[in-house]
């Protein structure tokens, strides 16, 4: 078995090789090139979840040695259950990302060079593999810059757009910036563990100086994070993501900022093992900061895919309160309440890739019928693209938590693990902090729904705003095939939650010696005396009651009455300027946190008599207020340094002769 | 007898810094370069070693011969007998170089670098030597000094390889006698290149280049 699981894996490897080599090859024909890149990236994807499903089952990790680059540095993949899960991530939103794309980059035929963005995607998916599941510091780093890179040219697609060069360049930036954190935390655990594969690292990390730890942890946490996009090292998220073509926002978004949170888990449950209280503390802050302000930005934009990418970043704050609470537990020996938080977040990994893809893909299918992305010029949609709109509803409530779909589960556990912290910790920080988290969350919640329903309201209900909206068609059978996929996911794996329990236990085990089991996530948490709830009695219960409901109403109020009728409109004709805009949805929000959004408001009123305005002109500005306030001064601050740096710079031939000579006799003198 | 030969080297490269026009610095070259020559010679004939008698040569046929023709052709075509100029005055550029020169003593002395019976009389030298070359580059205006200071240093180079190991291995040894050919070789032409657009060779000109 495990010999098949390696060979499964290996020609999921070589199928993305090939995928990305037969693309470019056949880049002349542009229908060969996309039938070739994405049918072998599907087929990859599908192999990669296969072998991660097996090595989960078997609980027997694979090991392939690809290349020794040097003696001491290889090329080997190694899957152990956290890789298989992540593994197991990668691969089964790819596969969905695949088909759909098989549809999507029909947009482009003519326009970009087909051959190219295939292969690219090919060898995005491939990097993203292996970062996952290299055990080796140095191989890790280079797949990790692959990534970067890979995902960078990706985006930069549309380069003709200002706009897309100038997200582009934020991101190559932001992403460099994160990467020198990460090489630094390796180099430190390198410095003093004197190995560089992640073995080794796991065997001696543990016994390093609390001091030691601490500056690997915050090294890892501002490098990985950066990647993740939490507040607030976020702000290429926002720009990225709907900079690139639709397929690869969707990759990014659901499964690249991941292997974020899989090199998190990997430093702090595989190499530290255990670390101080204020770490678990931390991430948590830093999970509440993300979720709240990511979901507040989120909220007031009207571009859907921004919309989308600042909620990446919310739900990467609901993934760090999931680790902080873990590693408070961990911190404070409660291997089951470490294991039920571990386990919360790793559930939401899954389902935040699953439901994420699935809506920049609808996001991505309203812009391939409609070719904008600005929801006020929208609307009506749900009648033109039926099987887009319920598929963008069931992401969007997915997102929303609503039972029974998957977001629903991991967010409860979520909220499970932050009121365990309040009930069951004999500390009252920690006590105070997880109510708190716990209510951040509620409020995120909120939110989120309130983002939704302004989202999937305007966009697809009512009239269509403009004749672009108007004339819009539903999009073709692979695109709408890609998204029932993840649809099904986020409906399989919200009923059963069993599924994901049984895979995320393996690590689970690992690094607690705890397994959930049985509907242990759904534990009541009052003080110890665990209630547990049934998920199967719960929903039988709320059909009995919806039933119930049902047949008291027709019997208290009798059969209902419909009666159709045209809108009362004042006797004029009904037109689309009459409707709720998605700026007038969000207003309320932006009045309430006017502060947060740096609102600059205007309204005209143009004509004699105010009560009979000939018309009003409104005016609504928001900045970015992290970016003014926290970025800008940064900015500033470096480029006056670099100024005053330059005058070293002189441009004279001996002065530059001079800094050398006189660097070599200092550093004679110094070597001894 | 060693400790003269490397007292010659030290005299030249110093003198090299003294010198009052442009031209007098091709026969100081030729001259230090000879010697360098036969302090190889020297150590060929007491160790025998053969690739040291073919470093001799060579060094006396590429950097006494034909390097110093170049550089003389390149000072006869662009007609530069006149005055060098200097950054600093030409008592001050004597102080730097005995600084220098007791600095690489001093650096020498705390390196302990493993060096060989013959060679090690050379050492501190050849270090000095080093120093001094960039003092060149550094001190002098006139582009073609530039070259000057470079096969200063290639001279000092040569000469901590040969005291530390009898030295480098002879492909090495071959390649850096190419490749400092081929610099003379550039640097003539860039100077006559210079000497055309500017119509000078000072080097200080070259920041208007500067962005």
């Amino acid at each position: 078995m495990e010999e098949f699981a390696t060979r499964l894996f290996v020609l999921a490897l070589f199928l993305f090789i090939f995928g990305a080599f037969s693309a470019l090859c056949f880049s002349r024909r542009t229908k060969w090139a996309n039938v070739l890149a994405h049918c072998s990236s599907s087929l990859g994807g599908l192999f990669g979840a296969t072998t991660a499903a097996l090595v989960l089952s078997t609980k027997h990790p694979i090991v392939v040695t690809a290349w020794t680059i040097m003696p001491s540095v290889v090329l080997r993949f190694k899957i152990d259950m956290l890789s298989a899960y992540f593994l197991f991530v990668v691969s089964f939103v790819t596969i969905a990302v695949s088909l759909y794309s098989l549809g999507y980059v029909t947009e482009y035929y003519g326009k970009k060079p087909i051959g190219l963005l295939g292969s690219g995607l090919n060898l995005f998916v491939l990097s993203m593999i292996t970062v996952v599941t290299v055990d080796h510091s140095v191989s890790f780093l280079i797949a990790w810059e692959l990534m970067s890179l890979l995902s960078f040219f990706l985006v930069m697609t549309e380069h003709e757009k200002a706009e897309t060069r100038k997200a582009g360049y934020v991101y190559v930036v932001m992403t460099h910036f994160g990467t020198v954190f990460i090489i630094l935390s390796f180099l430190t655990l390198f410095f003093f563990t004197k190995k560089l594969d992640f073995s080794s690292f796991g065997q001696t990390a543990a016994h390093l100086p609390a001091s030691v730890k601490n500056i690997v942890f915050l090294l890892s946490l501002i490098g990985f994070g950066t990647k993740a996009g939490m507040i607030p090292l976020h702000v290429w998220l926002p720009r990225a993501h709907p900079a690139a073509p639709s397929h690869i926002s969707s990759l990014m978004s659901a499964v690249m900022i991941k292997t974020a949170i899989y090199g998190l888990l990997r430093v702090n449950y595989d190499f530290l093992k255990s670390g101080a209280t204020w770490w678990g503390a931390v991430v948590l802050g830093i999970g509440v900061l993300s979720a709240v302000f990511g979901i507040l930005f989120g909220v007031a934009e009207n571009d859907m895919k921004r919309f989308l990418a600042f909620s990446s970043a919310e739900n990467i704050g609901i993934i760090f309160m999931g680790l902080g609470a873990s590693l408070l537990f961990r911190s404070y020996h409660e291997p089951l309440l470490g294991a039920l938080a571990l386990t919360a977040l790793l559930y939401h990994v899954l389902n935040h890739a699953i439901f994420k893809g699935l809506l920049f893909m609808g996001a991505g299918s309203v812009l391939y019928a409609t070719h904008t992305k600005n929801i006020n010029e929208l609307g009506g949609l749900i009648r033109r693209m039926p099987w887009t709109a319920v598929l963008f509803l069931i992401g969007g409530m997915s997102l929303a938590a609503f039972p029974p779909f998957n977001g629903f589960i991991s967010e409860w556990a979520t909220f499970q693990s932050l009121l365990h912290l309040s009930f069951s910790s004999n500390h009252p920080v920690w006590k105070t902090a997880g109510g708190l988290a716990a209510a951040a969350l509620g409020l995120t919640g909120a939110f989120v729904a309130g983002g939704v329903v302004k989202q999937f309201g305007t966009t697809f209900l009512a009239l269509p705003r403009t004749s672009r909206a108007a004339k819009a068609k539903e999009v073709p059978l692979a695109m709408r095939f890609g998204m029932i996929l993840l649809a099904g996911g986020t409906v399989v794996f919200g009923v059963w939650p069993g599924l994901v329990l049984r895979m995320t236990n393996r690590i689970v085990e690992n690094y607690f010696h705890q397994s959930l089991t049985g509907h242990a996530m759904l534990y009541v948490p009052f003080h110890r005396s665990v209630e547990s709830i049934s998920l199967g009695w719960m929903t039988i219960i709320f059909f009995v009651l919806l039933l119930l409901l049902i047949a008291l109403l027709r019997v208290w109020v009798g059969k209902s009455n419909n009666h159709y009728d045209e809108t009362w409109n004042c006797g004029t004709p009904l037109v689309p300027s009459m409707e709720y805009t998605g700026t007038s949805y969000s207003h309320p929000v932006l009045m309430i946190f006017k502060r947060l959004y740096g609102i600059e408001r205007k309204v005209e009123v143009q004509g004699e008599y105010v009560y009979y305005p000939k018309r009003i002109r409104h005016r609504l500005k928001t900045e970015a207020i992290i970016e003014t306030k926290l970025y800008r001064p940064l900015i500033r601050g470096t480029v006056w340094l670099s100024q005053r740096l330059r005058a070293i710079q002189s441009g004279n031939l001996q002065s530059y002769l001079a800094y050398m000579i006189i660097t070599l006799i200092v550093l004679l003198l110094w070597i001894r | 007898m060693e400790q003269w030969i490397a007292m010659l080297l030290l005299i030249s490269a110093i003198w090299l810094l003294q010198i009052r026009k442009i031209s007098d610095s091709v026969p100081i070259l030729a001259f230090q370069s000879f010697v360098l020559a036969l302090t190889a010679g020297a150590m060929w004939y007491e160790t025998k070693l053969s690739h040291l008698l073919i470093a001799a040569l060579l060094t006396l046929v590429v950097k006494a011969m034909i390097i110093p023709a170049i550089l003389h052709y390149t000072i006869k075509k662009i007609d530069v007998h006149r005055q060098v100029e200097r950054v600093t005055s030409k008592y001050t550029s004597l102080l730097m170089a005995i600084i220098l020169t007791v600095a690489g003593f001093y650096v020498t002395s705390r390196l302990h670098l493993p060096s060989t019976k013959f060679g090690e009389p050379y050492l501190p030298v050849s270090i000095t030597l080093v120093f001094l070359g960039a003092f060149i580059m550094i001190d002098h205006k006139k582009a073609l000094m530039q070259g000057i200071g470079l096969i200063t240093i290639e001279n000092g180079l040569f000469l901590v390889a040969q005291s530390i190991s009898y030295g480098m291995p002879m492909m090495v040894e071959l390649g850096i006698f190419f490749d400092m050919l081929v610099t003379v070789v550039i640097i003539g032409i860039l100077s006559l290149r210079i000497h055309s657009t500017f119509e000078s060779l000072n080097i200080e000109k070259m920041s208007n280049l500067k962005g």
